[in-house]
């Protein structure tokens, strides 16, 4: 079990040649390319019950109506006069709005361990195959350090603020986490009784899945038949011997199986492993306004009602931060 | 980290310093936000380190901050404004007090302002000398114009 630098056919001069280092890394950009055409392990959005976790989204909504009945006989009463007010009772506390987004799955396909030829190597003065850890160690390991490095790689998934960027295909046009916020422009006191829950989108998040772009060139490294006779290794033949490794090394390979989960700043996700794409901010209005009106009833000042409501105001503020992380295990 | 566009600028957006709102710019012009980890562990921290510093990050959190409050300032000092041309009253002296149509027409069913001038006009001894029927068509105007139009009804100076 060793990095292997396998024998190529240099046509130039007749004879087999190890690659080079710069060779063996095009190898492991090949490997990375077949990964990325078809990736063993996959997310999907889903409408419901993703297996990666429950992302909460809050927002508040208005309280209930407080409705008063006036009996200040000295007039009636601004709601900045205060709680002390005669003719006011304070209104409700705002109701936290608590959406669950459970809108990734992750799927592990199901493979066997590839049973093929692999290149030649000299080994001092003898020529062998390599053996599948061989193999591993040259080429797919490395490729699979650098799908988790956290950069952009063919068949890893990354979180983004919008359904298209250039060199990435949309999992879905429906975002996996939505966050959202109460339309405080839609409160207002003349309104009360307001609907309580006046929901804005703040923003959208979709899952994307980095796309092959140009196809690595590879040395056509050499095979040996039963009988001994040896030959290069057909391309096509080499690619699905590199993919097929690829792909079950990530579903399989002890500490280097591809996977995904969530970490977040809050206590329920605490997935290790790299960021892929933007963070996902669950935002919330961080201060309250009461809305009132009077309805008055008769001419009598100590006959009117007072109706209050409690409204999201202020600022949005952050209140928890999930993070799609990907990491090799 | 986003290929193919231009960075803009970075600034924190928690008070831990624990995450960075991130600005880019496409080839269409259009902005693109995402935040990152502030986490020199992360991949993402390291590219943007290379683009700029935590200084300058710093800098851009505080003039951000600056800018959310003038901007905070200009919306109460608007709303101030409004209000003031609208209710102020007349001083005992009889001084000149700036009145604009367009300011009073702005409010005209604005329901809190509306409500502040009954009480206001409540007050006035002609109309707590005026009829329960005249009260009470009063509290049921719908606009600081109607208002003036009953008030006229009973007010003489």
């Amino acid at each position: 079990m060793a990095i292997r630098f396998p024998v190529y056919y240099d046509r130039s001069n007749g004879s087999l040649k190890n690659i080079t280092e710069a060779e063996r890394a095009e190898i492991v950009s090949a490997a990375i390319y077949e990964y990325g055409a078809d990736p063993s392990v996959t997310l999907s959005r889903v409408s419901s019950s993703g297996n990666l976790g429950t992302l909460v989204d809050n927002r508040y909504k208005a309280s209930a109506v407080t409705n008063s009945e006036g009996d200040n006989s000295g007039g009636e009463e601004d709601y900045s006069s205060g709680s002390s007010s005669d003719d006011y009772d304070e209104p409700g506390s705002l109701v936290n709005v608590a959406t669950n987004n459970a809108h990734i799955s992750q799927t592990v396909a199901s493979l066997s361990s590839p049973n093929r030829a692999r290149p030649l190597y000299y080994d001092g003065g003898n020529i062998k195959h390599m053996s599948q850890a061989d193999f591993q160690d040259t080429f797919i390991k490395p490729a699979i350090d650098l799908l988790v490095d956290g950069s952009d790689r063919s068949g890893i998934y990354k979180i983004h603020t919008s359904s298209s960027e250039s060199g990435h295909s949309a999992v879905s046009g429906s975002a996996v986490f939505t966050d959202t916020s109460a339309d405080i422009s839609e409160y207002s006191s003349g309104g009360i009784e307001e609907t309580h829950d006046q929901p804005e989108n703040v923003q959208l998040y979709y899952l994307l899945l980095k796309t092959n772009e140009s196809n690595p060139t590879n040395k056509s490294l050499m095979m040996a038949y039963a009988n001994g006779d040896i030959r290069e290794f057909a391309p096509a033949h080499f690619r699905s011997l590199l993919r097929d490794e690829m792909r079950y090394a990530a579903t399989a390979l002890t500490s280097y199986k591809i996977r995904y989960g969530y970490d977040d700043t809050g206590s329920e996700f605490s997935f290790s492993g790299q960021n892929k794409g933007t963070a996902m901010t669950d935002k919330r209005h961080n201060s309250s306004t009461v809305g009132w009106r009077m309805e008055t009833n008769s001419g009598g000042y100590a006959d009117d009602d007072y109706l209050t409501q409690r409204f999201p105001a202020g600022s949005l503020e952050t209140i928890n931060t999930y993070r799609l992380r990907v990491h090799k295990e | 980290m986003l290929k193919n566009h231009k960075f803009l600028e970075a600034r924190y957006i928690d008070e831990g310093h624990h995450n960075v709102s991130t600005l880019w710019e496409d080839k269409d012009k259009n902005i693109v936000e995402e935040v990152i980890q502030a986490d020199p562990n992360q991949w993402q921290w390291k590219e943007l380190m290379k683009l700029t510093t935590i200084d300058d990050i710093l800098k851009e959190t505080v003039e951000w901050k600056r800018g959310q409050s003038r901007a905070f300032n200009r919306i109460v000092e608007e709303r101030a404004h409004a209000l003031a041309y609208a209710l102020k009253p007349a001083g005992p002296g009889g001084g000149i007090i700036e009145l604009h149509i367009d300011s009073i027409l702005k409010m005209n069913k604005d329901v809190d302002a509306l409500f502040k001038m009954k009480l206001n006009i409540m007050e006035l001894e002609s109309v707590k000398n005026s009829t329960a029927a005249f009260k009470k068509k009063l509290r049921k105007a719908k606009s600081l114009l109607e208002c003036f139009s009953m008030v006229n009804e009973v007010h003489k100076d």
